[in-house]
Protein backbone atom coordinates (compact mmCIF):
# COMPACT_ATOMS: atom_id res chain seq x y z
CA UNK A 1 0.00 0.00 0.00
CA UNK A 2 2.62 2.25 1.31
CA UNK A 3 6.07 2.54 3.05
CA UNK A 4 4.00 3.59 6.41
CA UNK A 5 1.45 0.73 5.94
CA UNK A 6 4.26 -1.96 4.98
CA UNK A 7 6.14 -0.56 8.78
CA UNK A 8 2.84 -0.61 10.62
CA UNK A 9 1.69 -4.16 8.83
CA UNK A 10 5.08 -5.96 9.95
CA UNK A 11 5.14 -4.32 13.56
CA UNK A 12 7.81 -2.39 12.66
CA UNK A 13 7.99 1.93 13.71
CA UNK A 14 7.47 4.19 11.65
CA UNK A 15 11.65 5.71 12.83
CA UNK A 16 12.37 7.48 9.78
CA UNK A 17 9.61 9.43 9.64
CA UNK A 18 8.25 12.92 11.98
CA UNK A 19 5.64 11.37 14.16
CA UNK A 20 4.56 14.28 16.53
CA UNK A 21 1.66 13.20 18.61
CA UNK A 22 -0.26 16.17 19.53
CA UNK A 23 -2.55 15.16 22.06
CA UNK A 24 -1.35 13.36 24.94
CA UNK A 25 -1.85 12.90 28.47
CA UNK A 26 -0.36 11.05 31.47
CA UNK A 27 -0.81 9.69 34.34
CA UNK A 28 -3.91 7.45 35.67
CA UNK A 29 -7.36 8.76 35.60
CA UNK A 30 -10.26 7.43 37.86
CA UNK A 31 -12.77 6.32 34.97
CA UNK A 32 -10.73 2.89 34.15
CA UNK A 33 -7.91 1.24 34.82
CA UNK A 34 -4.86 1.56 32.74
CA UNK A 35 -2.95 -1.64 32.24
CA UNK A 36 0.35 -0.12 30.86
CA UNK A 37 2.44 2.42 32.99
CA UNK A 38 0.70 5.48 31.96
CA UNK A 39 4.37 7.44 33.74
CA UNK A 40 6.15 9.38 31.58
CA UNK A 41 8.78 6.59 31.04
CA UNK A 42 6.19 4.23 30.25
CA UNK A 43 4.87 6.71 27.79
CA UNK A 44 7.94 6.22 25.65
CA UNK A 45 8.35 3.05 25.95
CA UNK A 46 4.58 2.97 23.95
CA UNK A 47 6.36 5.70 22.08
CA UNK A 48 9.07 4.07 21.23
CA UNK A 49 7.20 0.84 19.64
CA UNK A 50 5.23 2.71 16.93
CA UNK A 51 7.76 5.58 16.29
CA UNK A 52 6.74 8.38 17.63
CA UNK A 53 9.37 11.19 17.75
CA UNK A 54 7.54 13.11 20.59
CA UNK A 55 4.17 13.57 22.56
CA UNK A 56 2.45 17.07 23.33
CA UNK A 57 1.43 16.30 26.89
CA UNK A 58 -1.45 17.48 29.78
CA UNK A 59 -1.00 14.95 32.50
CA UNK A 60 -4.77 13.74 33.56
CA UNK A 61 -5.08 15.49 36.78
CA UNK A 62 -4.96 18.81 34.67
CA UNK A 63 -7.85 18.04 33.12
CA UNK A 64 -9.61 16.64 36.02
CA UNK A 65 -8.62 18.69 39.89
CA UNK A 66 -5.52 20.08 39.85
CA UNK A 67 -3.74 21.83 36.83
CA UNK A 68 -0.74 23.07 38.76
CA UNK A 69 -0.04 19.38 39.68
CA UNK A 70 -0.31 18.67 36.22
CA UNK A 71 2.10 20.85 34.97
CA UNK A 72 4.74 20.27 37.77
CA UNK A 73 4.37 16.63 36.61
CA UNK A 74 4.76 17.27 33.08
CA UNK A 75 7.56 19.85 33.63
CA UNK A 76 9.38 16.57 35.41
CA UNK A 77 8.55 14.21 32.13
CA UNK A 78 10.10 16.78 30.01
CA UNK A 79 13.08 17.26 31.75
CA UNK A 80 13.56 13.56 32.20
CA UNK A 81 12.97 13.04 28.61
CA UNK A 82 14.45 15.58 26.87
CA UNK A 83 12.79 15.99 23.23
CA UNK A 84 10.29 13.14 23.73
CA UNK A 85 7.89 14.99 25.96
CA UNK A 86 6.72 18.19 26.02
CA UNK A 87 4.41 19.70 28.22
CA UNK A 88 1.47 21.72 27.76
CA UNK A 89 0.28 24.17 30.61
CA UNK A 90 -2.81 22.94 31.39
CA UNK A 91 -5.58 25.90 32.53
CA UNK A 92 -8.45 25.25 34.82
CA UNK A 93 -11.06 28.02 34.99
CA UNK A 94 -12.03 26.58 38.46
CA UNK A 95 -9.30 28.24 39.64
CA UNK A 96 -8.84 32.36 40.50
CA UNK A 97 -7.48 34.18 37.58
CA UNK A 98 -4.52 35.39 39.45
CA UNK A 99 -3.13 31.75 39.71
CA UNK A 100 -4.43 31.40 35.61
CA UNK A 101 -1.86 34.15 34.93
CA UNK A 102 1.10 33.19 37.36
CA UNK A 103 0.81 29.65 35.62
CA UNK A 104 1.06 30.49 32.60
CA UNK A 105 4.00 32.62 32.86
CA UNK A 106 5.46 30.05 34.89
CA UNK A 107 5.02 27.68 31.98
CA UNK A 108 5.07 29.84 28.83
CA UNK A 109 7.74 32.45 29.74
CA UNK A 110 9.64 34.17 28.72
CA UNK A 111 8.90 32.94 25.18
CA UNK A 112 12.57 31.92 24.62
CA UNK A 113 13.05 29.33 26.86
CA UNK A 114 9.46 28.40 27.60
CA UNK A 115 8.84 24.56 29.49
CA UNK A 116 5.42 24.39 27.64
CA UNK A 117 4.71 24.62 23.93
CA UNK A 118 0.63 24.93 24.46
CA UNK A 119 -2.10 25.70 27.09
CA UNK A 120 -4.53 22.50 27.52
CA UNK A 121 -8.33 23.16 28.50
CA UNK A 122 -10.90 20.70 28.85
CA UNK A 123 -14.19 23.04 29.17
CA UNK A 124 -16.15 19.33 29.46
CA UNK A 125 -14.32 18.52 32.52
CA UNK A 126 -14.23 21.58 34.33
CA UNK A 127 -17.85 22.05 33.58
CA UNK A 128 -17.55 25.52 32.00
CA UNK A 129 -17.83 27.12 28.70
CA UNK A 130 -14.72 27.38 26.73
CA UNK A 131 -16.16 30.81 25.99
CA UNK A 132 -17.06 31.68 29.72
CA UNK A 133 -15.44 34.99 31.43
CA UNK A 134 -13.21 33.00 33.66
CA UNK A 135 -11.38 31.77 30.45
CA UNK A 136 -10.49 35.25 28.83
CA UNK A 137 -7.22 35.73 31.10
CA UNK A 138 -6.10 32.24 29.32
CA UNK A 139 -7.12 33.26 26.09
CA UNK A 140 -5.92 37.36 26.36
CA UNK A 141 -2.39 35.58 27.13
CA UNK A 142 -2.23 33.14 24.41
CA UNK A 143 -3.47 36.00 21.91
CA UNK A 144 -0.62 38.17 23.77
CA UNK A 145 1.92 35.25 22.62
CA UNK A 146 0.54 33.45 19.78
CA UNK A 147 0.57 30.53 21.46
CA UNK A 148 -1.44 27.58 20.63
CA UNK A 149 -4.44 26.03 22.67
CA UNK A 150 -5.74 22.59 22.78
CA UNK A 151 -9.48 22.44 23.40
CA UNK A 152 -11.30 19.65 23.87
CA UNK A 153 -14.41 19.46 21.85
CA UNK A 154 -17.57 17.29 21.70
CA UNK A 155 -20.89 17.78 19.45
CA UNK A 156 -23.59 18.69 21.56
CA UNK A 157 -21.68 19.66 24.37
CA UNK A 158 -23.10 23.43 25.36
CA UNK A 159 -19.28 24.11 27.09
CA UNK A 160 -17.46 23.01 23.94
CA UNK A 161 -19.43 22.31 21.08
CA UNK A 162 -17.20 22.75 18.07
CA UNK A 163 -18.87 26.06 16.95
CA UNK A 164 -18.14 27.71 19.89
CA UNK A 165 -15.06 28.09 18.89
CA UNK A 166 -15.75 30.59 15.80
CA UNK A 167 -16.57 33.42 18.29
CA UNK A 168 -13.14 32.26 20.35
CA UNK A 169 -10.80 32.46 17.20
CA UNK A 170 -12.68 35.65 15.65
CA UNK A 171 -11.74 37.36 18.72
CA UNK A 172 -8.40 36.12 19.52
CA UNK A 173 -6.96 35.48 15.93
CA UNK A 174 -3.27 35.13 17.03
CA UNK A 175 -4.44 32.06 18.97
CA UNK A 176 -3.70 28.81 16.47
CA UNK A 177 -6.81 26.83 18.33
CA UNK A 178 -6.51 22.68 18.01
CA UNK A 179 -10.28 21.36 17.61
CA UNK A 180 -9.16 18.47 20.14
CA UNK A 181 -10.77 15.13 18.54
CA UNK A 182 -13.03 17.39 15.96
CA UNK A 183 -15.61 17.23 18.09
CA UNK A 184 -15.87 13.38 18.30
CA UNK A 185 -18.56 11.97 16.34
CA UNK A 186 -19.68 11.91 12.76
CA UNK A 187 -22.11 15.29 13.46
CA UNK A 188 -19.06 16.62 15.39
CA UNK A 189 -16.50 16.51 12.96
CA UNK A 190 -18.91 18.16 10.35
CA UNK A 191 -19.28 20.93 12.69
CA UNK A 192 -15.49 20.75 13.43
CA UNK A 193 -15.03 21.08 9.74
CA UNK A 194 -17.79 23.74 8.96
CA UNK A 195 -16.01 26.12 11.70
CA UNK A 196 -12.34 25.66 9.95
CA UNK A 197 -13.62 26.09 6.91
CA UNK A 198 -14.44 29.44 8.16
CA UNK A 199 -11.65 30.64 10.29
CA UNK A 200 -8.22 29.52 9.11
CA UNK A 201 -6.78 29.84 12.90
CA UNK A 202 -8.56 26.48 13.64
CA UNK A 203 -6.36 23.35 13.36
CA UNK A 204 -8.64 19.75 13.15
CA UNK A 205 -7.23 17.20 15.92
CA UNK A 206 -7.78 13.02 14.59
CA UNK A 207 -7.39 11.77 18.21
CA UNK A 208 -10.17 9.44 19.34
CA UNK A 209 -10.67 5.82 19.86
CA UNK A 210 -13.71 4.87 17.29
CA UNK A 211 -11.35 5.61 13.74
CA UNK A 212 -13.81 5.99 11.79
CA UNK A 213 -14.31 4.69 7.78
CA UNK A 214 -13.17 7.42 5.54
CA UNK A 215 -13.54 10.24 8.38
CA UNK A 216 -9.76 11.42 7.84
CA UNK A 217 -10.46 11.29 4.28
CA UNK A 218 -13.15 13.16 4.36
CA UNK A 219 -11.27 15.82 6.47
CA UNK A 220 -8.44 16.36 4.42
CA UNK A 221 -11.05 16.82 1.18
CA UNK A 222 -12.45 19.36 3.46
CA UNK A 223 -10.03 21.62 4.38
CA UNK A 224 -7.03 20.22 3.04
CA UNK A 225 -4.23 18.32 4.54
CA UNK A 226 -2.58 21.21 6.24
CA UNK A 227 -4.67 21.73 9.02
CA UNK A 228 -5.15 18.26 10.57
CA UNK A 229 -2.24 16.84 13.57
CA UNK A 230 -1.82 13.55 14.85
CA UNK A 231 -2.94 12.81 18.32
CA UNK A 232 -3.63 9.31 20.32
CA UNK A 233 -4.83 10.70 23.67
CA UNK A 234 -2.05 8.49 25.02
CA UNK A 235 -2.13 6.75 27.92
CA UNK A 236 -5.94 7.33 27.72
CA UNK A 237 -5.92 5.18 24.81
CA UNK A 238 -3.51 2.97 23.48
CA UNK A 239 -0.99 5.06 20.61
CA UNK A 240 -1.04 1.76 18.19
CA UNK A 241 -4.33 1.66 16.72
CA UNK A 242 -3.93 5.60 15.44
CA UNK A 243 -0.52 4.91 13.93
CA UNK A 244 -2.42 1.72 11.77
CA UNK A 245 -5.02 4.66 10.85
CA UNK A 246 -3.36 7.10 9.35
CA UNK A 247 -0.84 5.06 8.04
CA UNK A 248 -3.55 2.72 5.90
CA UNK A 249 -5.57 6.09 5.29
CA UNK A 250 -6.49 6.69 1.55
CA UNK A 251 -4.70 10.42 1.11
CA UNK A 252 -1.68 10.52 -0.26
CA UNK A 253 2.01 10.14 1.21
CA UNK A 254 2.39 14.02 1.87
CA UNK A 255 -0.68 14.19 2.80
CA UNK A 256 0.34 11.44 5.54
CA UNK A 257 3.39 13.44 6.16
CA UNK A 258 2.27 16.73 6.90
CA UNK A 259 -0.43 15.00 9.41
CA UNK A 260 1.87 12.84 11.06
CA UNK A 261 4.54 15.35 12.19
CA UNK A 262 4.67 18.64 9.54
CA UNK A 263 1.63 20.47 10.84
CA UNK A 264 2.26 19.69 14.85
CA UNK A 265 5.69 20.70 13.64
CA UNK A 266 4.68 24.26 12.42
CA UNK A 267 1.75 24.99 14.75
CA UNK A 268 4.44 24.49 17.81
CA UNK A 269 6.95 26.09 16.34
CA UNK A 270 9.07 23.20 15.94
CA UNK A 271 12.59 23.41 14.30
CA UNK A 272 12.29 19.95 12.02
CA UNK A 273 15.69 17.42 11.86
CA UNK B 1 13.61 -10.16 14.35
CA UNK B 2 10.08 -11.99 13.81
CA UNK B 3 8.31 -11.98 10.42
CA UNK B 4 4.60 -11.48 10.81
CA UNK B 5 2.32 -13.90 9.12
CA UNK B 6 -0.83 -13.09 10.25
CA UNK B 7 -3.78 -15.61 9.58
CA UNK B 8 -6.46 -12.23 9.77
CA UNK B 9 -10.07 -13.32 10.20
CA UNK B 10 -12.31 -10.15 10.91
CA UNK B 11 -14.83 -11.76 13.51
CA UNK B 12 -17.12 -8.46 12.94
CA UNK B 13 -17.62 -7.01 9.66
CA UNK B 14 -21.23 -5.66 8.64
CA UNK B 15 -22.70 -5.53 5.05
CA UNK B 16 -25.38 -4.07 3.33
CA UNK B 17 -27.01 -0.53 3.49
CA UNK B 18 -28.12 0.73 6.99
CA UNK B 19 -30.48 2.94 8.30
CA UNK B 20 -28.11 5.27 9.77
CA UNK B 21 -24.69 5.56 8.82
CA UNK B 22 -22.47 8.35 6.93
CA UNK B 23 -21.44 8.10 3.43
CA UNK B 24 -18.49 6.38 4.28
CA UNK B 25 -19.99 3.39 5.82
CA UNK B 26 -21.79 2.79 2.85
CA UNK B 27 -19.50 -0.18 1.46
CA UNK B 28 -21.06 -2.81 -1.32
CA UNK B 29 -19.90 -6.11 -1.33
CA UNK B 30 -16.62 -5.59 -3.16
CA UNK B 31 -15.66 -2.42 -1.53
CA UNK B 32 -15.86 -4.46 1.67
CA UNK B 33 -13.52 -6.90 0.29
CA UNK B 34 -11.61 -4.21 -0.96
CA UNK B 35 -11.63 -2.26 1.88
CA UNK B 36 -10.34 -5.62 4.19
CA UNK B 37 -7.54 -6.63 1.63
CA UNK B 38 -6.07 -3.53 1.49
CA UNK B 39 -4.57 -3.95 5.27
CA UNK B 40 -3.98 -7.63 4.04
CA UNK B 41 -7.68 -9.40 5.39
CA UNK B 42 -9.31 -11.88 3.30
CA UNK B 43 -11.27 -13.65 5.66
CA UNK B 44 -14.29 -12.65 7.52
CA UNK B 45 -17.44 -13.22 9.79
CA UNK B 46 -19.73 -11.17 7.86
CA UNK B 47 -23.44 -10.05 9.50
CA UNK B 48 -26.52 -8.19 7.21
CA UNK B 49 -26.91 -4.58 8.26
CA UNK B 50 -30.27 -5.35 6.89
CA UNK B 51 -30.91 -8.49 9.15
CA UNK B 52 -29.79 -5.69 11.91
CA UNK B 53 -31.77 -2.56 10.73
CA UNK B 54 -34.80 -4.15 9.02
CA UNK B 55 -35.55 -7.80 9.07
CA UNK B 56 -33.72 -10.39 10.71
CA UNK B 57 -35.25 -12.91 8.31
CA UNK B 58 -34.70 -11.10 4.95
CA UNK B 59 -31.43 -10.15 6.03
CA UNK B 60 -30.00 -12.92 6.85
CA UNK B 61 -31.59 -14.31 3.22
CA UNK B 62 -29.85 -11.25 1.70
CA UNK B 63 -26.91 -11.82 3.29
CA UNK B 64 -26.53 -15.45 2.72
CA UNK B 65 -27.00 -14.79 -1.37
CA UNK B 66 -24.42 -12.07 -1.31
CA UNK B 67 -21.73 -13.92 0.02
CA UNK B 68 -22.35 -17.28 -1.73
CA UNK B 69 -19.46 -18.49 -3.43
CA UNK B 70 -17.76 -15.74 -1.96
CA UNK B 71 -14.28 -17.86 -0.34
CA UNK B 72 -13.03 -16.03 2.83
CA UNK B 73 -16.94 -14.94 3.87
CA UNK B 74 -18.43 -16.36 6.08
CA UNK B 75 -22.08 -15.41 7.04
CA UNK B 76 -23.22 -14.78 11.19
CA UNK B 77 -26.83 -14.80 11.18
CA UNK B 78 -28.36 -12.27 13.22
CA UNK B 79 -30.93 -14.27 15.29
CA UNK B 80 -34.26 -13.55 17.80
CA UNK B 81 -35.43 -16.16 20.41
CA UNK B 82 -38.56 -18.23 19.29
CA UNK B 83 -41.09 -17.57 21.34
CA UNK B 84 -43.18 -15.00 19.17
CA UNK B 85 -42.50 -17.74 16.07
CA UNK B 86 -40.91 -14.89 14.82
CA UNK B 87 -37.58 -17.43 14.32
CA UNK B 88 -37.56 -21.28 14.55
CA UNK B 89 -37.01 -23.02 17.61
CA UNK B 90 -34.25 -25.87 18.59
CA UNK B 91 -32.79 -28.35 16.02
CA UNK B 92 -34.60 -26.44 12.91
CA UNK B 93 -32.94 -23.19 14.24
CA UNK B 94 -29.92 -25.53 13.46
CA UNK B 95 -31.01 -26.75 9.94
CA UNK B 96 -31.73 -22.82 9.22
CA UNK B 97 -28.14 -21.74 9.83
CA UNK B 98 -26.75 -24.54 8.73
CA UNK B 99 -28.44 -24.57 5.15
CA UNK B 100 -26.79 -21.22 4.66
CA UNK B 101 -23.58 -21.85 6.22
CA UNK B 102 -24.04 -19.56 9.00
CA UNK B 103 -21.02 -21.01 11.59
CA UNK B 104 -22.30 -18.02 14.17
CA UNK B 105 -25.11 -15.58 15.06
CA UNK B 106 -25.37 -12.45 16.34
CA UNK B 107 -27.96 -10.84 18.49
CA UNK B 108 -29.24 -7.22 18.93
CA UNK B 109 -31.43 -7.76 22.03
CA UNK B 110 -31.23 -3.64 22.75
CA UNK B 111 -32.39 -2.65 19.48
CA UNK B 112 -34.54 -5.47 19.18
CA UNK B 113 -36.47 -5.37 22.00
CA UNK B 114 -36.13 -8.62 23.61
CA UNK B 115 -33.78 -9.48 27.08
CA UNK B 116 -31.05 -11.82 27.60
CA UNK B 117 -32.76 -12.83 30.76
CA UNK B 118 -33.62 -16.57 31.07
CA UNK B 119 -37.06 -15.42 30.37
CA UNK B 120 -36.33 -14.50 26.84
CA UNK B 121 -33.36 -16.32 26.15
CA UNK B 122 -33.61 -20.07 27.33
CA UNK B 123 -35.04 -21.60 23.87
CA UNK B 124 -32.35 -19.79 22.15
CA UNK B 125 -28.95 -20.04 24.08
CA UNK B 126 -29.66 -23.38 25.02
CA UNK B 127 -29.39 -25.13 21.42
CA UNK B 128 -26.73 -22.57 20.85
CA UNK B 129 -24.54 -24.13 23.65
CA UNK B 130 -25.27 -27.40 23.31
CA UNK B 131 -24.28 -26.90 19.60
CA UNK B 132 -21.48 -25.06 20.10
CA UNK B 133 -22.57 -21.94 17.95
CA UNK B 134 -20.68 -18.86 19.33
CA UNK B 135 -22.96 -15.83 20.30
CA UNK B 136 -21.99 -12.11 19.24
CA UNK B 137 -23.09 -9.16 20.71
CA UNK B 138 -22.46 -5.44 21.07
CA UNK B 139 -21.39 -4.34 24.25
CA UNK B 140 -23.85 -1.07 23.72
CA UNK B 141 -26.48 -4.21 23.35
CA UNK B 142 -26.63 -5.82 27.14
CA UNK B 143 -25.46 -4.80 30.60
CA UNK B 144 -22.80 -6.51 32.02
CA UNK B 145 -24.75 -8.06 34.90
CA UNK B 146 -26.80 -9.46 32.25
CA UNK B 147 -23.84 -10.90 30.41
CA UNK B 148 -22.58 -12.75 33.89
CA UNK B 149 -25.71 -14.07 33.92
CA UNK B 150 -25.94 -15.60 31.26
CA UNK B 151 -23.25 -16.60 31.16
CA UNK B 152 -23.22 -18.51 34.78
CA UNK B 153 -27.06 -20.28 32.76
CA UNK B 154 -24.82 -21.05 30.02
CA UNK B 155 -21.54 -22.22 30.91
CA UNK B 156 -21.26 -23.53 27.52
CA UNK B 157 -21.77 -21.16 25.76
CA UNK B 158 -18.95 -18.35 23.69
CA UNK B 159 -20.31 -14.79 23.66
CA UNK B 160 -17.91 -12.84 21.58
CA UNK B 161 -18.80 -8.92 23.02
CA UNK B 162 -18.16 -6.92 20.28
CA UNK B 163 -16.50 -3.20 20.29
CA UNK B 164 -15.81 -3.49 24.18
CA UNK B 165 -14.17 -0.02 24.38
CA UNK B 166 -10.82 0.87 26.87
CA UNK B 167 -13.33 2.08 29.63
CA UNK B 168 -14.88 -1.17 30.69
CA UNK B 169 -12.09 -3.08 31.77
CA UNK B 170 -13.26 -2.70 35.49
CA UNK B 171 -16.49 -4.37 33.83
CA UNK B 172 -14.82 -7.20 31.89
CA UNK B 173 -12.45 -8.49 34.42
CA UNK B 174 -13.91 -10.54 36.72
CA UNK B 175 -16.11 -11.62 33.99
CA UNK B 176 -13.34 -13.23 32.08
CA UNK B 177 -11.57 -14.66 35.24
CA UNK B 178 -15.42 -16.22 36.16
CA UNK B 179 -16.30 -17.07 32.51
CA UNK B 180 -14.25 -19.01 30.15
CA UNK B 181 -16.76 -18.69 27.22
CA UNK B 182 -16.55 -14.46 27.28
CA UNK B 183 -14.65 -13.66 24.70
CA UNK B 184 -13.38 -10.01 23.70
CA UNK B 185 -13.75 -8.63 19.76
CA UNK B 186 -10.66 -6.23 19.75
CA UNK B 187 -11.49 -3.84 17.27
CA UNK B 188 -11.95 -0.89 20.05
CA UNK B 189 -10.09 -2.48 23.08
CA UNK B 190 -7.80 -0.03 22.75
CA UNK B 191 -6.99 0.52 26.43
CA UNK B 192 -3.32 0.77 26.66
CA UNK B 193 -1.54 -2.04 26.68
CA UNK B 194 -5.22 -3.82 26.91
CA UNK B 195 -3.97 -6.33 24.51
CA UNK B 196 -0.88 -7.20 26.34
CA UNK B 197 -2.95 -7.51 29.87
CA UNK B 198 -6.08 -9.74 28.41
CA UNK B 199 -3.27 -12.20 27.36
CA UNK B 200 -1.54 -12.14 30.33
CA UNK B 201 -4.33 -12.54 32.88
CA UNK B 202 -6.37 -15.01 30.63
CA UNK B 203 -4.10 -16.25 27.80
CA UNK B 204 -5.18 -15.04 24.14
CA UNK B 205 -7.97 -17.43 23.33
CA UNK B 206 -9.92 -14.68 24.80
CA UNK B 207 -9.46 -12.36 22.16
CA UNK B 208 -10.43 -12.34 19.07
CA UNK B 209 -9.55 -9.50 16.19
CA UNK B 210 -12.37 -7.82 14.30
CA UNK B 211 -12.59 -4.59 12.33
CA UNK B 212 -15.68 -2.99 13.18
CA UNK B 213 -15.86 -2.59 9.56
CA UNK B 214 -17.41 -0.27 7.91
CA UNK B 215 -18.04 1.88 11.22
CA UNK B 216 -14.38 1.60 11.63
CA UNK B 217 -11.77 1.71 9.19
CA UNK B 218 -9.49 -1.55 9.58
CA UNK B 219 -6.39 -0.19 9.52
CA UNK B 220 -6.07 0.72 13.26
CA UNK B 221 -7.31 -2.62 14.16
CA UNK B 222 -4.79 -4.01 12.69
CA UNK B 223 -2.06 -2.29 14.11
CA UNK B 224 -2.97 -2.89 17.58
CA UNK B 225 -2.26 -6.46 16.83
CA UNK B 226 0.72 -6.20 14.83
CA UNK B 227 2.26 -4.34 17.63
CA UNK B 228 1.15 -6.01 20.24
CA UNK B 229 4.06 -7.20 22.65
CA UNK B 230 3.14 -10.79 22.74
CA UNK B 231 4.17 -14.17 20.98
CA UNK B 232 3.65 -15.04 17.88
CA UNK B 233 1.34 -18.17 18.55
CA UNK B 234 -0.57 -15.72 20.80
CA UNK B 235 -0.65 -13.31 17.63
CA UNK B 236 -2.16 -15.70 15.05
CA UNK B 237 -4.52 -16.97 17.89
CA UNK B 238 -6.15 -13.47 18.39
CA UNK B 239 -5.59 -12.68 14.35
CA UNK B 240 -7.94 -15.51 13.55
CA UNK B 241 -7.14 -18.89 15.12
CA UNK B 242 -9.33 -18.90 17.87
CA UNK B 243 -12.06 -17.68 15.89
CA UNK B 244 -12.03 -20.53 13.51
CA UNK B 245 -11.59 -22.91 16.13
CA UNK B 246 -14.83 -21.37 17.78
CA UNK B 247 -16.93 -20.99 14.54
CA UNK B 248 -19.76 -24.02 14.20
CA UNK B 249 -18.68 -26.54 12.12
CA UNK B 250 -21.79 -27.65 11.52
CA UNK B 251 -22.46 -24.58 9.19
CA UNK B 252 -20.22 -26.32 6.38
CA UNK B 253 -22.16 -26.43 3.24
Amino acid sequence: MNRWWDLVSRGQPLADELVIDAHAHMGPWQAFAIPADPSAAGMVRRMDLVGVRCCIAAPHYGIGPDMVAANRIAEDAARSFPGRILPYCCVSPNVPAEAIIAELGRMLLPRDRPIAVGIKIHPSMHAYPAVGERYRPMWEFAQEHAIPVLAHTWAGDPHCRPSAFLDVARRYPSVPIILGHSGGSWAGVDEALEAALARDTLVLDITASLLKQGLLERMVRTVGSERILFGTDLPFIDCRAQIGYVASARINDEEKRRIFGLNAAWVFGMAVA
Amino acid sequence: METLVVPWFDANCLLGPQAAAPAEAWLDLDATIEALAAVGIDRALVTSAVARDYDPLAGNERLAGELAGRAGLVPCFVVLPPDTGEFPRGDALLAYLAAAGARAVRIYPRLHNFGIGARWTAGLFGPLAEAGIPVLIDATQADWPEVDDVLSRHPALTLIICRPGYRLIRWAWPLLAAHCGLVLETSLWQACGGIEAVVERFGPERLVFGTGLPEAAPGGAVSMITYAQIAPEARAAIAGGTLERLLWDGGRP
